[in-house]
């Protein structure tokens, strides 16, 4: 009796021990996880949902905003329901290293015609950001610096029933890339493909699954232009289906453009994008510099390799000196001969703009300035300064200027549909040695001449041509946009009618005008099965 | 670790031997019982404020065992057949969420069950010989949470197929009650007891790994047949 009483009981006390051991806590993991994905992989599959917005949800809270509202009138009342998840992935660095990169992947659902079944898919290139933390799947914090470009790639694209694939770029939010290789076409088009390549492979394993159409579309805004077009060129090459492409006021003809700012038509946000891009190029090739007092001024060179991305907005690192606000170039010439495009004038309205590119002390020395000019002069770019043949520089010779023409467009031609839409007056990329001068590159009688209509370029800052402008109702959206934020600007007590703020504006504001050409542009393609 | 050393001994003295008149107890019976559950906001990466749980009422088959240690005071292992209960989603209102995360609220998104030996040292007011037999006890419990499964509901808040893992408690615990003795071998009880129980919620959806912190004050109201022998 006693000997079963006694199992009994060390039984229960087993079983109590046996209990007490284990502490819980830690979550089984699902899905496939890859710390280490090789390039086009994701790191997490199925990738998580941040947030299943519903249509009439994005409808409300677009119309809650005076921004929202824009863009709600100009992508249209949301008609499917748009999932964002959040995509990890595998890809390479500039110098071709492996790293990770993550980005958004927005799929339609929902019961309204058009947002299930086999959709076409949006492959979307952003524009420079300065943030580390810029990343358009955070629909949870609308503080993210993503945010806006966010909302207008869920309302132009995925809410009318594209599936949306955008990354973040290399050196950004959880990338484990320690800079950001900035106007780098090669690893830009890569980049594209393996978070396209990622995107595909999660598609099947969503919560709403979708699928797609095999109709691929290409974007892309400012910096984002370029990689959507060296995108472009990378896919034709590999012989990749491409249905169409938008490249959007990008920097595409990169030693024109360089030559215009080096000789002294300074853009606005020259001192953010130029020491992004030097760093990106020293990575890559190497010889741009030994040290950082080679090519910065003294008083910024420190530390200016590895200044942006930086987790604190640009506008504190300018304000903590760390970063001049406009001052790219020094207000003494490097040398006489420099003296009247230090800076330059008689431009007309650009006078005040390019005055603002020079002051002391300057990011870029004299020293390198007066480098790149002679090289500029010896080996000339064929639109800058004057017109010539309109192509690349034949043998530039200064390690910035071969580093430049390494990702000028200008040695491709497109075999679909291209829409190349800017602002003629865009301050920040120069729409004349960009948008403009590609046009010309890619029309006859260049020997680089798209096929009849393939091209369309549209400058939504010009007039509408007549009753049949398909692009009418963008033009004058965007009149009235500059014509409200004028107002708004004389209105606060602007005493230069407001030219000032639409000078500071003006290229964030051209962006929906643009990404609503392209949508139109996508639409107009597949509706004529082309 | 500290809290393994003290239960195991008081595993070790409920199997410690006594004379020959000693006895055993067996009881087995219905027990209601309500976490009355309280948690933090569930934070984490992408994870608007304002999104909770609650984990509701649940009904199980209680056992115990005890052995008196003098004529007052007892010695009882109370234990349940595991209860599953239904943990619902809770969306304040102040939540920024979609509608469609919205019509989640109220909506079982998980269901977590509970395996939760209880050891109570008990007071009794009277000799073993009496009809009524009211008792206070105290002691502790330890509780683990294990199955922890999402629901479909659950996923769809999270955002993908979600997994959970909640922390083991251990906590001081209470009981009071009364038992009826019909005769020498049959009694019935009824009881009410409490425990101090806490634990951390951890999810993880896809690499999203989410935590919320949750705290119970569980009343179980039971009543139950007991052998003596």
């Amino acid at each position: 009796m006693q000997r079963f009483l006694g199992t009994s009981t060390a039984l229960a006390a087993a079983l109590l021990v046996a209990a007490c051991g284990g502490g819980g806590g830690t979550p089984d993991v699902l899905g496939t996880q890859n710390n280490s994905p090789a390039a086009g992989d994701l790191l997490q599959n199925p990738p998580p949902r941040i947030t299943a917005i519903d249509a009439a949800y994005f409808t409300a809270s677009l119309n809650a905003s005076t921004s929202g509202k824009t863009l709600l009138a100009l992508a249209g009342t949301p008609k499917c329901d748009v999932n964002v998840q959040y995509i990890q992935y595998g890809t390479v660095g500039g110098a071709a290293e492996a790293t990770t990169a993550s980005g958004v992947l927005m799929t339609p659902s929902g019961s309204a015609a058009g947002c299930s079944g086999a959709r076409p898919l949006v492959l979307y290139a952003h524009g420079t950001a300065t943030e580390k933390r810029y990343n358009l799947a955070d629909f949870s914090d609308k503080t993210n610096p993503a945010s806006g470009e966010a909302s207008m790639l869920a309302a132009m694209y995925a809410a009318q029933g594209f599936i949306v694939v955008a990354p973040n770029y290399a050196g950004f939010d959880s990338s484990s890339l320690g800079y950001h290789p900035y106007l780098n076409a090669a690893q830009s088009a890569a980049e594209m493909q393996h978070a396209l390549a990622a995107a595909r492979k999660a598609l099947p394993n969503l919560l709403n699954s979708v699928s797609e159409s095999g109709k691929l579309f290409l974007a892309g805004y400012s910096q984002g232009g370029h990689v959507a077009m060296a995108t472009h060129k990378a896919l034709q090459a590999a012989g990749v289906s491409v249905t169409a492409a938008a490249p959007m006021s990008g920097p595409y003809a990169l030693s024109a453009f360089g030559d215009a700012i080096f000789y002294g038509n300074v853009d606005l946000g020259s001192t953010l994008f130029v020491p992004m891009m030097i760093t990106s190029y020293q990575r890559a090739y190497g010889n741009l510099y030994t040290q950082l007092s080679d090519v910065y001024d003294p008083a910024y060179a420190a530390g200016m390799d590895a200044i942006l991305p930086n987790a604190q907005p640009y506008t504190t690192l300018m304000a903590t000196g760390k970063l001049p606000q406009t001052a790219l170039f020094n207000s003494t010439p490097p040398a006489t001969a420099f003296a009247s495009i230090t800076p330059p004038t008689g431009t007309g309205a650009t006078d005040a703009l390019f005055k603002l590119g020079f002051g002391n002390p300057s990011l870029i020395n004299n020293a390198t300035r007066a480098a790149y000019l002679a090289d500029a002069q010896a080996n000339p770019d064929g639109a800058v300064p004057t017109t010539t043949t309109g192509a690349q520089p034949t043998s530039p010779a200064h390690p910035m200027r071969v580093a430049l023409k390494k990702n000028d467009l200008r040695n491709w031609t497109p075999t679909r549909p291209v829409l190349l839409c800017g602002g003629s007056n865009d301050p920040t990329v120069f729409f004349k040695p960009n948008t403009q001068l590609m046009q010309g590159f890619w029309s006859a009688p260049s020997p680089m001449a798209m096929g009849s209509g393939l091209l369309t370029v549209l400058d939504v800052d010009s007039a509408a041509t007549g009753s049949s402008d398909t692009f009418a109702a963008v033009k004058a959206g965007f009149a009235q946009a500059k014509t409200a934020i004028a107002s708004a600007a004389v209105a606060a007590g602007a005493t230069d009618s407001g030219a000032s703020a639409l000078t500071q504006a003006y290229h964030s504001t051209v962006a929906p005008f643009c990404n609503a050409a392209a949508r139109g542009f996508f639409q107009t393609v597949l509706a004529a099965g082309l | 670790m500290k809290h393994l050393h003290t239960l195991t001994l008081a595993c070790a003295a409920l199997g410690m031997a006594l004379p020959a008149a000693a006895q055993y107890t067996v009881k087995v019976g219905y027990g209601d019982v309500r976490p009355y559950s309280s948690a933090s906001d569930v934070s984490g990466p992408f994870t608007p404020a304002g999104l909770s749980l609650e984990v509701h009422n649940q009904q199980t088959v209680l056992f115990s065992v005890s052995r008196p240690l003098n004529a007052r005071w007892d010695l009882e292992l109370v234990l349940g057949a595991p209860p599953k209960h239904d943990v619902a989603l809770k969306i304040s209102p102040a939540a920024v969420v979609p509608n469609a995360a919205r019509a989640l609220d109220g909506q079982t998104g998980a269901q977590v069950t509970q395996i939760a030996p209880t050891l109570f040292f008990n007071y009794n007011f009277a000799d073993a010989s009496a009809k009524w037999r009211p008792f206070v006890g105290a002691g502790l419990n330890y509780t683990k949470f294990s199955p922890a499964d999402s629901t479909a509901q659950g996923d769809a808040l999270n955002g993908g197929r979600t997994s959970l893992s909640l922390e083991d408690s251990m906590g001081l615990a209470a009981q009071a009650g009364v038992s009826y003795r019909f005769n020498d071998k049959w009694s019935l009880t009824a009881g009410v007891a409490t425990a101090d129980v806490k634990t951390k919620l951890t999810t993880n959806t896809n690499g999203i790994i989410r935590k919320a912190d949750i705290t119970f004050h569980p009343i179980v109201v039971s009543l139950m047949v007991g052998y003596t022998f």
